[in-house]
This record gives C-alpha cells, structure tokens and sequence, in this order.
C-alpha cells in the first residue's frame, strides 16, 4: 500500500504541475506543489522499511497459457536502501534549485523530477529481470525524449546516439540474459535463478553504468550541467547497480578466463576513471569519470562473489556523488556539508561503505588489492579537492534559498546517516581496516603534500611543481586517448563503411538485372541441400 | 424459422460484389471510404457473431448458415471454427482502409483491397487446397494497379514480385498432383522429400524467404507505403494460415524430421539476413521490407517450435505484428506525404525531427516495436519466442541475436539522420515551425499510447483469437 503510496504522490504531484501551470503559471506554487510530493514519498520510503521485505504482484502475461510471464514488484533489503537515496536525491535537488532560477530552471524541470524518480523506483523495485527490462526501456525514452525536447538541433552532439544505443543495447542484453534462464526458471519470478547466466546481467549493467566496455555517460547538454540533470544522470545507474547487487553469492559460473578478463577491464575502468576523476578542472568534466569509477567498484564486487558488497558502493556513487555535485554554488561557509557526506564511501569501520571492502579487496594483498585501495583513495582526494574549491559566498542567494540550500544537502547527509546505521541487518561492520586504513593515510599524505604545494587552488601551478611534468603530461595524454575508447570508435566506423560498400555490391548483385539467374542458382543450391539431408536420413 | 443463408457467399462471394460496386462510387469520395471502411469491419464483426455455431437469433429470427459450397466441382468451406480467421483478415482490411483516406495513395485501395481480403479468405478454404495456388496468382494480378498506378511503367520490382509469384505457381500445383501420390503410397520417400521440396520452394517464392527476397525491398521501394505495406501483411498472414493448412492436412509432411529442422533454419537465417542487410540501408521505404523479412523468420519459427508451444506464440503475435506493420506504414507514408518525396533516401531525412517531431517519433517507436524492444506490443510475446531458442540449438541463438542487433544498428542509424540535421540547416531547422496538423497530431498520439497499452497488457490482443486454430486440430498439442 505505501509502495503506491509513494508512487501516487509522485505522480499525482507532476499531474498537478503540469495542469495548474499550463492554466495559471506560478513557478513558486509549483515548486511547493514539487517539494510537498517529493516529501511525502521521502517520509513514506523510511516507513517502508517497518514492512520488509515485501511482494507487490502487478499482473501476469499469458496467464492462461504455458508461458505464464509475472510483472511484480518487490521491496527488500537490497533496493531499500536505493529507494531511499532516489528519493533523497530528487527531495535535495528540489530544494537546491532555489539557488539556481536564473539557470533556466522551470516548474517543468520539477515536473520531470517528479516523473523520473516515479519512473526510475519502478526500475529499482522491479522483481524480476522481465519488469526491469520494461521500466529501463521506459525511462529511456522518457530520457531520450526530454533530452531532445530541451535541445536544439545545433546544440545536440554526436554522442547522444552512441549513449542512447549503449542503452538500448543494455536492455535488449537483459532481455537475452533472461532468455538464457528460462529453461532452468520458466517462471522467473525473481533473480533467484540466475547464476548460470550471471556474466550476461552484468553485461547488462556493465553496459548501462559505463564500465563493459568503458563508456562515459552522456553529460554534453548544457540543460544536465545542474540541478534536475544530476538526478537523470545518476538515477539510472541505480537499478542496473540493484541488479547487480541481486545476483546470487554462488556467482562465478562462466569460464574462469572470461571472468578474469572482464575483472581486467573493470580494474582498468576504475584506475583510469579514479585518476581522471582526481585530475578534471570542475566537478562537472569529472562527474562520469565519478559514476564510472564507482560503478566499476560494484562490479568488481559482483565478479569477486560478492554482489551483496556492491550496494554500499552503489549508495556511495548516488547520495556522496550528488551530495558534492548539488552543491552549487559550492558556498565556503557550508563546505563542512558535504565533507560529511565523505562518510558515505570513505569505508572507515563503521561507516556506511565499510562493507564494501569485502567485495572490492582480495584475501591477501597483491596487486588487485594495491590498485584497488589506491582507486579508493584517488576517489576521496579527487572528492576533497573539488571542495576545497568552494569559493562562493551566501550573500548572492535568495533569503529562502538560504534555507532550503544547505537544507537539501542536509537531507543527503541524514539518509546516509540513517542507511550507515539501519540499512539492512549488519551494515555496522569494521570492513578492511588494511584497506581503509592504508586508503586514508594516502589521502592524509596527498591532502598535506597538497597543502604544501598548493594543489588545492588550481592546477595551473602543476606544471611548476612535478618534476617531468612534461613527459608524464604526454604519457597521461596518450594514456588517456587508448582509454578513452575512441579508437574502437573510428575503427567500427571504418569496418561499417567497408562493410557497407560489400553490403551496397552485394544488393547490386540480387538486385541487378542478373539477380533472377541468381535466385535460381541459390534455388538449385537450396534443392541439393534439402535432398542431401533428406539422403543421409 | 430459419433463413438459407451460406458462409461462402456472405465471406467470399458478397464482399467481391460489395468491391465492385464501391468502385463506382470513388468519385463521392466519402461514402466511397466510408463503405471501403465499414463493410469489412462488418464482414469481421459478423464472423465473432457467427462464430459459435453459425446460427444467430436476431428480432425474432433464427439465422442459420450452412458452411460449405461447390464451385466448378472444387469445395470452399468455411466452419464455425474457422470464422475467427476470417474476422482476422477482415479486421485487417479495416484498420487499414480506416487510415487510408489520410495516406491519399490510391483511389482503387477501397474496392480492391476488399477483393483481395476475400480472394485471401477463399485461399484458406479451397479444397483440394493445390487450386488455392492460382488464386493466389489471381491476388498478384489484382495487386498490379494499386502497387503500380495508372500511367507509370511498370518498375522492376514490380515485374519481379509477379515473376515470384508466378513461378509459384507450377511448384506448388506440380506439389499437389506429388501429394496425391504420396497418399497413395505413404512409404514413397523420394516422393515425400521432392513433393516437399517444391512445396517449400513455392512458399519461398510466395514469402519471400531469404535468398530469394529481392524483390521484398525493390516493391516497397517503388511502390506506395501505405498500399505495399497492407499486400504485404495481408499476404505473409494468409500464407502462414495456409502454411498451417497444410500441415494440418498432411501427417507425412508434419512429421517428416527435416521439416521442423529446416523451418528452425530458414527462420533463423531470415531474421539474421533482415538484420545484416538492413543495418547497411539507406532508404526508408526499404525498410519495411526487411521487418517483413524478419517478421517471417519469426513465423517459421514458431511454426518450428509448434511442439513446445510454438502456435501459441505465433497467435499471440499476429495482431501486436500487424498493429507494428500498421504503425510503420502510416509513419513512412505520412512522411512521404509531407515531404512530397518519392525516394525517402537517408540524406533528405536529415533533421527531420526537428520539423515532424511527432511523426518521428512515431517512426521510431514503430521500429523498436518491430525490433521487439521492451514496453512495446510486439515484445511479449517475441520474447517468450526468444525465450524457447537457447532451449535448442545455440547457433539458432546467434543468428537471431545477429539479426536483432542489425535491426538496432538501423534504428540508430535512423535515429541520428532524423536527430541531426546538416550543418547549414540546423539553425534553420531550430527555427521552423513544426508542421503537423491537430488531426495528425491526435492520431500519433492514440497509435503511440496504444503501442504502449499493448505492451504492457498483451492480452488484449491475445484473448480475442483464443479459439483461432481450432481448426488445426493436427497441429495442436
């Protein structure tokens, strides 16, 4: 009942939006009309989690044939804590637009708000493989569409394709991964019987977070730098991260050689990301390198049997990532905020990512385990350096914005606390204290070598401060093109071209006027096949 | 007190009648769509109604229609279990004569399409079912002047299609005078395997069938959208009717071992030939070809897989597939219209979007209905079909997972043309005022929320067409 609860206001508040703003415009009404909503769900995801879990059927497919297909929702300790941190995020992006008005923000970019969490809790809660399925397709098109609503045709990139078919190509992976359950699970009413097929679902929410292969998230569209775009970028990696963090313990049922390659690469997205994360000039040049490095952290998890372990970093990503992006402007006086928004993925005993390690290190200390740390502590530098650029002051905002502002951010910061201490039974853990603590001594270290050479202001001085800054500036560079992926790119390009000049000879050929003597070449060809077959029987 | 009354003349032989009168009155253009529109949707409503046992009491009056009836010493037959069918193909020739005064293609699409329904109708039911063949041919003749209208030379694609067709025709009469021999002696084996041999070779030619499809993308190319893409769905739904005829009638062709593997195979490679070849298309009104393509794959298939199911998937199909083919017709016809260009090469649709957003959005969901992505009508059951193939062999697997990614790859292809425009346009595009009028509007916003409400409660569509092959009671589990 409270599940469309939550679902009912969200939606019922983008209804009255939409209506009371085409009739009478008032931006301030429907902003208060968006908070109140969003609100509501908030309080109601926190009571929801007196009744875990629970199975909320929807309806089932050709119930009265042999292929019975079930579309259910369900809450647990798994996407709980993921239903909190969406609805956190879509509460602290509506009190945090206050600051940004001017930045062509509408009661229809609440509205969108609205539809998205609705749209995007569906993704998370969904039970089984075939609902998610449904729901990814559905926010993507809703994305797609308002993408291109709030675009131009001469603002709009390339890349919006690549990202929409990255996206499609992930949803039609899942839908083949199911298929590949179907003989052991007909029935698939949840992810229980999955493991024989595991590799294809991470393929899937490899695909869709960035990671399988390394594909950055779609950021060019000046109306995603703020606001409501944090939401739409970071809310869909939520339910591929529930996805992941569903798979089964008993994981690892592919090839072993498959599975250590695929752990390569998730290794590799993680170091590049968290390295290029560390080194963006703005939080907003950094933010996919965030989602991707986290991301990878979650995968890796799953790859290494745990997928249970994946969640905390998934929680990480969205309430400490959106925790430092909303704040803007990053206000000096309030930078104290999201500095403890840091308790969400620093992973020190006790703290909410601190089960994470479990998933993310190896027993003993080798080189996974050396490069996994280091990610980690790339992360939090990367994190602290964007803060310690907060240079705006409380005198350019609004008297209520003063408010809802720090507000917004606080929301954040008491869900984090809340799941840090309720989450789900036994998220009190100490973790790696190896792992968090050789993690926090290399941020110590940056933090004062920072200090020291002034890294925290600008990168300008960097060119003054490391030695062969030049040959590492170059290494980094080509490091950085062979990562990018762009190369494979261009090459698919160049393939498809060729491939479309034999494909254009060929049609020229069937379609020529010779092409009839070839169909009944290809007749008697077809003939001695059949009659060949029918022989050897 | 009942009323002599026949199933054949009010499902064959009237609607001819009805199609010859209404084409007098094409020029009361009006009344003339109005009747093209309402006498199938009556002649299917009338089907459901008689459906239970041919009897209907009504104002006091109880009508009873007999089912069969002698035409130059062959037999039609239509029984109360099979009248599902025909309600089929009449619903069809409504849905599309509803939206044909918008597609504004063809003067002679009332009339004629009604005689082709019930030419279709009379091929379902004509024993023995050999005779069926040269209707079918009749059906090819009647197609000519709405794929080629009055004035324009006839096109290649056109000469082949027929020539297609035509060749049929001998194979699949040379098949039914193999057939009685095979009945005669069922242990004959080099009867049965050439005897199935041309059988097959003709519902190639008929369909279209991977490699001998040329003449699919050539005929939607040059011809109009709207009228190919109703001959088209239309045909390959009758003929897989009359595929299932078939096998329902002859146990040695059902149970021959190579059937069902070659079925699995064919399917197959049609779904990945479609995939392969349209992912490297450049023109829209090509398109519609290679889904038909696919969609045939699709078909055999299920038709392969009728032990495990597969005709319930195939039944669960048919309407979300002819709804898909429906929707992709009406959008590439409406661009058609509204761009006043006959070719419909990639390159001119650059920016499109921008100028006909609803239409290609429209466009674009019909695609990935089509394709079989999630939240679409096509998808339920396309998936449960998908579902059924790591069951047997894994190559089958790859080849339709081939084929399903070169369908995206097109769609994304389609998608950036429409997105994009050329670079000297863009700002210009930014600036023009969308085109599309409130009717149009409306439309594509009923046919997209529609696509959608099928997607996520396909029974609606099933549950209609629950009893339809009753009448193959062979082929049923």
């Amino acid at each position: 009942m409270l599940t469309y609860v939550i679902f009912g206001v969200l939606l019922l508040g983008a209804v009255l939006i939409l209506i009371t703003h085409s009739y009478k415009p008032n931006t301030a009404r429907s902003w208060v009309i968006a908070i109140v909503s969003a609100s509501i769900a908030w309080v109601a995801s926190f009571v929801l989690r007196l009744y875990l879990p629970a199975d909320i059927p929807l309806m089932t497919w050709h119930a009265e044939s042999s292929f019975a297909d079930p579309l259910a929702l369900a809450i647990d300790y798994i996407n709980w804590p993921f239903l909190v941190a969406i609805l956190s995020m879509a509460v602290a992006v509506l009190l945090t637009d206050t600051t940004r008005m001017e930045a062509g923000i509408t009661p229809y970019s609440w509205l969108r708000v609205l539809t998205i969490t609705a749209l995007n809790l569906i993704s998370i809660l969904a039970a089984n493989p075939l609902t998610m399925a449904i729901s990814w397709m559905l926010i993507d098109l809703v994305d797609i569409l308002s993408l291109l609503q709030l675009s131009s045709a001469s603002q709009l990139g390339s890349k919006i394709t690549s990202a929409f078919g990255i996206r499609l190509l992930s949803t039609f992976m899942l839908v083949f991964a199911t298929a590949n359950t179907w003989r052991i699970d007909p029935v698939q009413v949840g992810y229980a019987q999955i493991a024989n097929a595991s590799i294809y679902f991470l393929m899937a929410a490899g695909l869709r977070l960035g990671v399988l292969p390394l594909n950055l998230p779609f950021l060019d569209s000046p109306e995603l730098r703020r606001g409501s775009g944090i939401l739409f970028r970071l809310m869909p990696a939520a339910s591929a991260l529930v996805l992941i963090a569903q798979m089964q313990d008993e994981f690892l049922h592919f090839d072993k050689t498959f599975s250590t390659v695929v752990q390569v690469l998730t290794l590799i997205a993680a170091f590049y990301s968290a390295v290029m994360w560390m080194t963006r000039e703005s939080s907003f040049e950094a933010r996919p390198y965030w989602v991707v490095a986290l991301s990878a952290f979650a995968v890796q998890s799953a790859l290494n049997g745990h997928p249970g372990a994946s969640r905390v970093w998934g929680l990480g990503l969205l309430l400490s990532g959106s925790l430092l992006f909303l704040f803007d402007p990053p206000i000096r006086r309030i930078m104290f905020l999201p500095l403890i928004g840091l308790i969400g993925f620093t992973g020190l005993p006790y703290t909410l990512a601190a089960s994470g390690w479990q998933g993310l290190l190896p027993e003993w200390i080798n080189f996974t385990w050396v490069i996994m740390v280091l990610t980690h502590a790339f992360l939090v530098i990367g994190y602290l350096r964007f803060l310690f650029r907060s240079e705006s002051t409380v005198t350019g905002l609004e008297k209520y914005a003063r408010i809802t502002f720090p507000l917004g951010l606080v929301i954040l910061i008491q869900t984090i606390l809340v799941l840090n201490l309720a989450g789900w039974p036994g998220v009190l853990t100490t973790g790696s204290l190896p792992g968090s603590g050789i993690s926090l001594f290399i941020v110590l270290v940056a933090l004062v070598l920072g200090w020291k050479f002034g890294f925290d202001k600008a990168s300008t001085k960097l060119p003054q401060t490391i030695p062969f800054y030049r040959l590492l500036s170059l290494m980094i560079s080509s490091l950085r093109q062979f990562l990018s992926l762009a190369w494979v790119s261009t090459a698919f390009r160049k393939l498809f071209i060729a491939l479309s000049s034999l494909g254009a000879f060929f049609n020229q050929i069937i379609e020529g006027d010779g092409g009839v003597l070839w169909s009944l070449v290809f007749i008697v060809i077809l003939s001695i096949i059949f009659l060949s077959l029918g022989g050897r029987s | 007190m009942s009323n002599p009354g026949n199933t054949i003349v009010l499902w064959i032989l009237l609607p001819m009648v009805l199609s010859i009168a209404t084409s007098f009155l094409r020029r009361w253009k009006k009344i003339y769509h109005g009747l093209s529109m309402m006498i199938p949707l009556l002649l299917a409503v009338l089907a459901v109604v008689f459906s239970q046992n041919l009897t209907l009491n009504f104002a006091g009056r109880h009508i009873v229609l007999s089912d069969s009836m002698a035409v130059f010493d062959r037999t039609l037959q239509i029984t109360a279990n099979q009248l599902g069918m025909v309600s089929f193909l009449y619903f069809l020739c409504f849905a599309w004569n509803l939206l044909d005064p918008i597609s504004k293609e063809s003067q002679w699409f009332g009339s004629l399409s009604l005689s082709i329904t019930a030419l279709w109708v009379t091929v379902q039911f004509l024993n023995p079912f050999l005779y069926a063949a040269v209707v079918i041919e009749l059906i090819t003749l009647l197609s000519i002047p709405l794929l080629s209208p009055r004035g324009s030379p006839a096109k290649s694609g056109i000469i082949r299609y027929l020539s297609a067709q035509t060749l049929a025709l001998p194979l699949i009469l040379l098949s039914g005078w193999m057939v009685s021999g095979i009945e005669t002696s069922p242990s004959a084996e080099a009867l049965v395997l050439r005897g199935t041999l041309l059988l097959m070779l003709g519902f190639v030619l008929w369909l279209g069938i991977f490699p001998l499809h040329s003449w699919l993308p050539m005929l939607t190319e040059e011809s109009p959208p709207w009228t190919s893409s109703f001959l088209l769905t239309i045909m390959q739904l009758s003929l897989s009717f009359f595929l299932l005829k078939v096998l329902n009638q002859y146990g040695w062709l059902r149970n021959l071992p190579e059937l069902v593997l070659s079925l699995k195979w064919i399917g197959a490679l049609c779904i990945f030939s479609a995939g392969v070849i349209a992912a490297f298309q450049t023109n829209l009104k090509r398109l519609p070809a290679y889904f038909f393509l696919a969609e045939t794959g699709y078909i055999l298939l299920s038709v392969a897989f009728r032990g495990i199911g597969g005709l319930e998937i195939l039944r669960m199909t048919l309407l979300p597939r002819v709804f898909g083919y429906w929707v992709l017709g009406f959008s590439v016809s409406t661009l058609q219209q509204a761009l006043d260009d006959n070719t419909l090469d990639f390159d001119s649709l650059r920016g499109l979007f921008w100028r006909f957003p609803l239409t290609s959005v429209l466009l674009f969901s019909s695609l990935l209905n089509l394709i079989g992505a999630p939240l679409f009508a096509v998808f339920p059951a396309r998936r449960v079909l998908w579902n059924l193939l790591p069951v047997d062999v894994l190559p089958l697997s790859i080849l339709v997972a081939i084929g399903v990614l070169g369908m995206l790859i097109l769609f994304l292809r389609l998608f950036s043309t429409l997105v994009h425009p050329k670079q000297e346009d863009s700002q210009e595009l930014t600036e023009t005022p969308k085109k599309e009028g409130p009717v149009l509007i409306a439309a594509v916003a009923f046919i997209l929320l529609a696509m959608i409400v099928f997607g996520i409660f396909p029974d609606l569509l099933d549950d209609p067409f629950r009893q339809l092959w009753a009448s193959f009671q062979n082929l049923l589990p």
